[in-house]
């Protein structure tokens, strides 16, 4: 009875999902990277219901490619380009969808409840971070934020060593000439 | 073509800096700016505070949704190749001997 094998396989597959043991690695596996796979997806898509459709999409690709991950990189390294893709992606394809252009995030909502200068700078900073093109907001995010080598950061994003330190030193000269503006103007 | 050798123009595309010093200049402006926007950046992009268990929930509920459309496609055709044993599915052979008329 061939044709039901690929039944067994898929019922012990499901099985596996629910299983208290692999239910505790995806619950270890989203307790340490949530939080760092919201920050990069929120860097690219700019938008925080978004980027947190982008988390649960990644984490579901990350789980059902876990046993292909063979090690030869960081687990973070590992999902965070997965993030990448799927943020970029999810970009794309809101872009392609949306006719009116104030359908297309351009604005981070943050609730931060900070002094007034730190609430402008903050504001000028997420401004600037708007203006940068989608690349050099990710080797930002994933060099700043995230502490990746410039090694880990290239291979995420598929780009050479030093086409990544270029990028990263123009993205901070523009975040501080941003910023600066704003202090001058005030 | 003539045998002459001909004077190579570098393409600036693939120009790479011979000189060692701006190699070192980069990362040394690198080093120098390495502190001063992880953590204002991190602010402004920081997650909810309950977004991991969150997660959790929609990851396992989309596992569990996907995983029963699976299972319930499997289901159907388990079902359908039953009806096919129980009521008689002509083998290929049978057919083919129905249909080309072979007394045999």
């Amino acid at each position: 009875m061939a044709v039901h094998l690929p039944m067994l396989k898929r019922l012990k597959r499901s099985r596996s999902t629910t299983s208290d043991s692999s239910d505790e690695r995806l619950r270890a596996l989203i307790d340490e990277h949530a939080a760092a796979v919201y920050r990069v997806a929120l860097g690219i898509v700019r938008d925080p219901s978004l980027a947190e459709d982008v988390v649960q999409e990644t984490m579901i690709k990350a789980w059902r490619s876990i046993e292909s991950f063979r090690g030869e990189s960081s687990e973070r390294g590992w999902i965070l380009r997965i993030a990448h893709n799927t943020a970029v992606s999810t970009l794309r394809r809101i872009r392609d969808e949306a006719t009116d252009p104030s359908l297309i995030p351009e604005r981070m909502t943050v609730d931060t409840e900070t002094r007034a200068e730190q609430r402008a700078d903050l504001a000028a900073l997420r401004g600037a971070l708007d203006e940068l093109d989608e690349l050099s907001r990710s080797i930002l995010v994933l060099r700043d934020v995230e502490a990746l080598p410039y090694s880990a950061i290239a291979d995420t994003l598929g780009v050479s060593v030093p086409l990544v330190k270029t990028r990263l030193l123009r993205a901070r000269r523009e975040l501080q000439r941003s910023v600066e503006g704003v202090s001058n103007e005030r | 073509m003539s045998d002459e050798p001909q004077e190579l123009t570098p393409d600036p595309q693939f120009e790479v800096p011979a000189d060692r010093g701006t190699i070192h200049e980069l990362d040394d402006a690198l080093t120098a700016t390495d502190d001063l926007w992880g953590d204002r950046l991190a602010l402004i992009l920081e997650a909810p505070v309950d977004l991991a268990e969150r997660t959790k929930e929609d990851v396992r509920e989309a596992l569990l949704t996907r995983s029963v459309m699976a299972a319930g496609g499997d289901l159907l055709s388990l079902g359908w190749n039953t009806m096919r044993v129980i009521f008689g599915d002509p083998a290929p052979d049978r057919r083919d001997s129905s249909r080309t008329g072979d007394p045999s």
